[in-house]
Formats: C-alpha cells, sequence, structure tokens
C-alpha cells in the first residue's frame, strides 16, 4: 500500500488533520525497535485506491533533539525503511507560517513530494490574514490547501490532491539549502560507502550515522574513517544550515502575506496573566487538577459499576454452562477475574487521558510544563514530567509511556522510576478498605470528614515520595548529558474533542494490551497457585471442613464458603503465605494477608478478591461486607481482633510505596531496554515499603 | 551620529533585539524553533517558583530556563 506521512511542527494542528483524514480508521502502535507511538490509518481515495496515513511526532528540524523526533530522520534517510513516505502531507499554522517552515524546507530538500496543508484558516480570515498562495506555489511547486481542520472544509480537496500525487509526483524544486564546501566534502566522501541519490539525505547521515539503526555496523565503521578525516563541526553546520533555510522561506512568506507574518494572539497573552501568575497560575492550576480528578472518580463510578456488574453476570453463566466445577472455577476465578480487573479500570484511565488531552490541546499543559519546571528539576525531574506524573494518578502503564517526549535521558528515566510512586486507581479499593480500621466514617476534623483527610494524605505521600526518590536518584545517577526546556506555549484554541476521544482510545488500548496480558497470565497462575496444593493438606482441609459443617449445622452457602477458605489455606499460595508469615510479622501481617500481599504482585486490586475468599465471603467484592468481616477477625492467640488500627497504618504504608504491579515493571523493562532498572525500582520501592510498615507498625502498636 | 551596538543580557533589559548567541548547543535549538537573530524579544514574567522566564518573541512565546535566556544576546531597541 502506497504510504503517506503527515509532518510538521508540534503546534501545527497535524493530529487535527490526521484525524479527520482517518477517522475511525486510526490505529495506534509502535515504530518497530523504538518505544514512540506510531498513529496509522487506511483510508480509501476517491479514485478508489487504499492507502495509508501515518501521522510521525511532531518535530521542529529533522535535526532532532529527544528520542521520538529522532524516528523520523531515522526514517526518512532511510528510503528502504518501511515507513518511508510516498508521499508527505506537511501540515503548518497559516498563522504562524513564517515560523513553521524549517522542516518544510529540509522535506523538499529529501526529495519527497509534499502536499502543504495551511490549518487555522478560519482564525487567519477572521484576523484579515491574508496569503497569497500563488506567490507560495511559485517559489516551491508544490500544491496548497488552506483548511479549516475542525469543520472538514478543504478536506476533500486534499483527498483528491493524494490521487493526483500519487499518480504524479510533483516535481521538487531546486535545493533550498546550498551545502557548505566541507559539508560537500563530507557528503562526497560518504557517497563513496552508501549509495544515495539525494545529497542532503546523505548529508543527514554524516550528522547521525552514529544513531541511524539502519545504517549496518560496517558501513558505520567506514562512515566513520571517512568522517574523521573531514573537519566536519555537526552543531556549527546544523546552526548554519538552519539559518540559511530561514532566510530563504522567510522572505517567500512575507512577501505573500498581506499583513505582519506573524499574528500575535492577544487573547492568550491576557489568559496567560492569569494563568501563569504567579500567585493565581498556581492555584488554579491545582484546582483543575482538583477537578480532573473529581470528575474522573465520579463519571467512572458509574461505568466500573456496569463492567463489574457485567462480570459477575457472565461468570454465572459460566458457572451454569461449564459442568465441571474445576474448569468452571478456572474460568470465571482465574480468566474472567483477571479480565473484569483489567476492564474495571478504563473508565477512570479514558476519563483521565480524555480531560488531560483537552488541556494540552487547549494549550494548557505547556503552560503548566513552564510554571512547574523549575520546581521539578530540584528533584531530577522536568517540567515535561508533570504530564506523567498526573496520568500515573490513574495508571503508571500509560504515564511512563508518556515520558518518551522528555529529550533528556537521565530525566526521562528518573520520570519512568518515580511515576509509580503516585497513587494509582488500582491503590483506590485497597485504601477504601483499610482506612476504615483507621479512624471511623463518622469521625469529623472541623468541617473534614477524617476519612477523606487520610485518603488525601495517602496521595500526598505518595506524590512527596515520588519527588524525594527523584531527588535521591539524581545524587545518584551520573550524566553529562544537558537537559533543556525550551517549551513553546502555543496560542490557546478551542480543543478538538475528536482528537481527545481519539487520544484517550490509544491510551486505554496501550493499557489493556500492556497490563492485560500480564494481568491476566498472572491472575492464571494465581488460580491454579491458589486451587491446588500439597495433596495431604488439601485433602485434610477438605475432611475438616466436611466435620465443621456437620458440628455447626451449616448451610449451603456457609459450606462452600468455608471450604473455599480452608482450601485456599492449604493451597500453594497459603503455603507461600505461610512462608512470609515470620517476615511480615514485623509489620503486623499474618500469613492471610501474606497471601493477599503475594498475589497483589500481579496488580494491587487483586488484594479486596483475595481478602474476600480468605474471609470466607464467596465471590461478594461488597466492601462494606468485607470491612465487616475483617473487623470481625480475631487473633487466635489473643483473641485480640486482627485488624487493629496499627496494623491497617502499615499495610496502607506498605500498598502506597511497594512495587507491586508486574505490568508496570513489564512497561519499565521495554522503555528502559532491560530488566537493570525495573529491578532497582523493584527492591528500592519494596524495601522502603517495608521499612516504613515495619516503624509504623512498631511505634504505634 | 553612530551609535555602538551594546549586546545585553535580556533579563536585564526586558526587551530588545537579539543580535547573538553565545552557547552553540541551546542556540542551535533556539533557531529551530525560531528564535532567531534579528528577532524582537521581551521577557514578560517569571514563573512562580522562579528562574523560568516566559518569553515573547516575534508573536510566539516560549517557557525558557535561565541558561537558555542568558544565552540570548539582545540590543536596546
Amino acid at each position: 500500500m502506497r504510504k503517506i506521512a503527515i509532518l510538521g511542527n508540534p503546534n501545527s494542528g497535524k493530529s487535527s488533520v490526521f484525524n479527520r483524514l482517518t477517522g475511525l480508521s486510526a490505529k495506534v502502535g509502535n515504530f518497530p525497535g523504538v518505544t514512540v507511538e506510531k498513529k496509522v490509518g487506511t483510508i480509501r481515495l476517491p479514485s478508489g485506491l487504499s492507502v495509508e496515513i501515518m501521522d510521525f511526532p511532531g518535530v521542529y528540524s529533522l535535526h532532532p533533539n529527544s528520542k521520538d523526533e529522532f524516528i523520523v530522520t531515522s526514517i526518512l534517510t532511510n528510503p528502504k525503511d518501511s515507513h518511508f513516505p510516498d508521499l508527505v502531507l506537511y501540515v503548518a499554522d497559516i498563522m504562524h507560517l513564517e515560523k513553521q517552515l524549517l522542516l518544510f524546507s529540509q522535506l523538499v530538500d529529501l526529495g519527497l513530494p509534499i502536499i502543504l496543508v495551511l490549518t487555522m484558516k478560519d482564525l487567519a480570515e477572521k484576523d484579515n490574514l491574508k496569503i497569497d498562495l500563488d506567490i507560495l506555489k511559485s517559489a516551491w511547486n508544490f500544491p496548497i490547501y488552506p483548511i479549516n481542520a475542525r469543520t472538514q472544509e478543504g478536506m476533500t480537496g486534499i483527498l483528491q490532491e493524494i490521487d493526483l500525487q500519487l499518480i504524479q509526483p510533483g516535481i521538487s524544486p531546486q535545493q533550498q539549502y546550498k551545502l557548505s564546501y566541507e559539508e560537500q566534502n563530507a557528503v562526497n566522501g560518504l557517497n563513496e560507502v552508501i549509495t544515495s541519490n539525494n545529497v542532503y539525505q546523505t548529508l543527514l547521515v554524516a550528522h547521525y550515522y552514529k544513531q541511524l539503526p539502519h545504517l549496518l555496523p560496517a558501513q558505520a565503521d567506514k562512515i566513520n574513517k571517512v568522517m574523521s578525516r573531514q573537519g566536519f563541526n555537526s552543531i556549527a553546520f546544523q546552526i548554519r544550515e538552519t539559518m540559511q533555510r530561514y532566510d530563504g522561506f522567510t522572505d517567500i512568506v512575507r512577501k505573500a502575506a498581506s499583513s505582519g507574518t506573524f499574528k500575535v494572539s492577544r487573547l492568550s497573552e491576557k489568559a496567560d496573566e492569569v494563568l501563569t501568575h504567579r500567585w493565581w497560575g498556581l492555584i488554579i492550576f491545582f484546582v483543575v487538577n482538583f477537578l480532573i480528578f473529581q470528575a474522573m472518580f465520579s463519571w467512572a463510578s458509574y461505568p466500573m459499576q456496569w463492567i463489574e456488574s457485567a462480570f459477575g453476570w457472565i461468570g454465572g453463566l459460566v458457572n451454569q454452562a461449564i459442568a465441571s466445577p474445576g474448569w468452571s472455577s478456572f474460568v470465571s476465578d482465574g480468566i474472567l477475574a483477571g479480565l473484569g480487573g483489567i476492564l474495571v479500570f478504563i473508565p477512570q484511565i479514558a476519563i483521565l487521558f480524555f480531560l488531560l488531552t483537552i488541556l494540552e490541546d487547549f494549550g494548557y499543559m505547556a503552560r503548566a510544563v513552564y510554571m512547574f519546571d523549575r520546581l521539578l528539576q530540584k528533584f531530577g525531574l522536568n517540567g515535561k514530567s508533570l504530564v506523567s506524573l498526573i496520568a500515573g494518578g490513574a495508571c503508571a502503564i500509560p504515564a511512563i509511556m508518556s515520558t518518551r517526549t522528555i529529550s533528556n535521558q537521565k530525566e526521562r528515566l528518573i520520570t519512568t522510576l518515580v511515576t509509580p510512586f503516585i497513587s494509582c486507581s488500582a491503590r483506590i479499593p485497597v485504601y477504601t478498605i483499610l482506612v476504615g480500621f483507621v479512624v471511623a466514617s463518622t469521625h469529623r476534623i472541623g468541617p473534614f470528614n477524617t476519612q477523606g483527610l487520610l485518603f488525601m494524605g495517602l496521595y500526598l505521600l505518595g506524590i512527596i515520595t515520588a519527588l524525594l526518590a527523584g531527588w535521591i536518584l539524581k545524587q545518584i545517577i551520573k550524566s553529562d548529558e544537558r537537559s533543556f526546556l525550551m517549551i513553546e506555549l502555543p496560542d490557546y484554541k478551542v480543543p478538538d474533542f475528536k482528537v481527545a476521544l481519539q487520544t484517550a482510545f490509544s491510551k486505554t488500548s496501550s493499557f489493556v494490551v500492556e497490563a492485560g496480558k500480564v494481568i491476566l497470565l498472572i491472575s492464571m497462575a494465581l488460580w491454579v497457585l491458589s486451587s491446588y496444593g500439597p495433596k495431604s493438606k488439601m485433602e485434610a482441609s477438605r475432611r475438616l471442613v466436611g466435620e465443621m459443617v456437620v458440628a455447626q449445622n451449616l448451610n449451603e452457602q456457609e459450606a462452600a464458603d468455608l471450604l473455599a477458605n480452608k482450601k485456599l489455606e492449604a493451597s500453594f499460595a497459603g503455603t507461600i503465605g505461610k512462608w512470609m508469615e515470620p517476615v511480615i510479622k514485623p509489620l503486623g501481617f499474618d500469613w492471610k494477608i501474606g497471601i493477599a500481599l503475594f498475589t497483589s504482585f500481579a496488580a494491587r486490586e487483586v488484594f479486596v478478591g483475595t481478602m474476600s475468599t480468605l474471609y470466607s465471603l464467596g465471590t461478594t467484592e461488597d466492601y462494606g461486607t468485607i470491612q465487616q468481616r475483617l473487623a470481625a477477625e480475631k487473633d487466635p492467640v489473643t483473641n485480640q481482633p486482627r485488624f487493629t488500627m496499627p496494623v491497617a497504618v502499615s499495610l496502607l504504608l506498605f500498598y502506597v510505596f511497594a512495587m507491586q504491579c508486574m505490568s508496570t515493571m513489564a512497561v519499565v523493562r521495554r522503555e528502559t531496554g532491560g530488566w537493570k532498572w525495573p529491578i532497582i525500582q523493584f527492591l528500592f520501592m519494596c524495601t522502603l515499603a517495608y521499612l516504613s510498615s515495619l516503624i509504623a507498625y512498631q511505634i504505634l502498636s | 551620529m553612530f551609535k555602538p551596538i551594546i549586546a545585553k543580557n535580556l533579563r536585564e533589559i526586558k526587551q530588545g533585539k537579539i543580535i547573538g548567541f553565545t552557547d552553540e548547543n541551546i542556540s542551535k535549538l533556539l533557531i529551530s524553533k525560531g528564535i532567531l537573530m534579528g528577532s524582537i524579544a521581551s521577557l514578560v514574567r517569571e514563573s512562580p517558583f522562579g528562574q523560568t522566564y516566559y518569553v515573547k518573541i516575534d508573536g510566539l512565546r516560549f517557557g525558557l530556563r535561565k541558561n537558555e535566556i542568558d544565552v540570548i544576546q539582545v540590543t536596546e531597541l
């Protein structure tokens, strides 16, 4: 299939154009070998031909500044790459055209056929900015389409033009950049090693041969030999090239524009007087975040209930349909429970990412990054880490994947390592059950409900720990790489809801895929561990239950719950819990909590399900019931209540700090390229969890 | 009359015309974002936690760190 790439600056309106062109056909994947998000959609052109549309990361230049920017350079310097486009849709904001053509000018020199798409036509008209397209066309000889991506206006023209261009690609005009003597020398030298019929492409290879994945090691070595003979000053040449290109197209744009070539958005500046104000800016940021999380929890509660009841219903059907009790339990408690545990978090993740994308598209996130950069730098992070930290409030997996925009490797790594400290959705069920053992639900401090304050305290504890851990890591990890902020604060604009929906969808599916496979596998493994055990023990427990049923005259339901309870105790999982007991006893935990901790390493929310089985509640996950049952539990030795305030505090602290999510570890492994960092992260977080629980329990009890 | 061009720091004079950069690595990134020689730059405000600056350049706005803004040399308008 023919490939069409959408390229442009970060704030050009690229995503809107991609969304309007591809609609629902868009899919999100990764560029092979790298963890950079790739959006692809297939569309049918008016001629009936199907083509693939790819949205590339937004970049200013082919001289990259971060991992996700490098992918563009890497693909465009390799015509054999499976993503190398047949045609480019270059998207630029008509209001800032003079500042958005650097990349365009580089693409021209790569000899690519281009359709120039100018967005924000509506705003330009409102602002009385007229661009004489004929002047632009005669300068570059490419078709140009001003559009309004919000209303689909101009899109049909683009589709027809794609058809035309694929049959008869526009002729590339002359080279925009004249190479210096030294650059030409380098290109000549490289021509002995690589075959390329494009001078600028070869020049880019000269700049980046050390990182380009498509060069064979032998080729890179040869290039290295050639280059070491040259006086090739990469940075100086990049600067020269960039300046020369600007000189070239600035004149053209100025000639074509009716009035001033760059438009100042007075409205944006007025808004920023408040939104980035020293005090107001911060206050508004916290209010906005409070509202976002409020919305996430309240809106998500309905679909979450639907998902839970749907799974309950399906589980019931399975139990009826499958005659063998072993298999029916495997399907309903192993597979369905795992699936349900994943799907139930979809609403929260989708809502959070929808709202965050709206804020981003509106232009606010860039301001938040600007405001918090200095603070976060003190903790080894970058202003851009803020986005990951907020997203971590829903789920660490998509949050860690959004660290890819951080160009400095050390800051990106630290963000990846500390984000799991932020309390994610999966911790909420655990907190909900346990806060009841710390303070009564009716207790108040002033006008505030104490349980609510405690909940907030747990969140705050996660945030503070993330920052402190960042500070520690900053001292430990050594790096000479320079860190930059340099963030453009775009004009505020009405957010594109379709783009936000698409982003929410893609982030959610990344969660389902990444977390899904791990949680499902572990859920099945846990089912096996908790359903089977040493034969003698299992049989003994069955006999014991039989005797107890007769002695205590239990009804059928009570007998089934008791059997589940005793079976779990005798199972492999129960055995592991008992092994763990000496280690976790100083934290105030017994073997039952040990089993719950062990199973929580699949995903934290499994705690609730395990607890309800351990306390013979069958499959109920009603928090009130679980809480009552936990409260009634007595320590067999002292005959005192098992779940005391110190135990609950200790357990809460453990869940705030411990790395109990295999899916997150799998994503960290992928993003950092090895097991080293996830293992360090695991040990660090779990040690912290153990020590803080130990100290809290020993002091409180 | 001849008026000598004196390079100043944008943080000192708040507004000026860019006449040069003092660091290659940083200037490479600045110019690729359209912060060029001849551009009119003005410092609007400092961020809540300090040391980061809200800068207007030719109709665009940027958040720049102290070490980034200090690379920009300007002259009074």
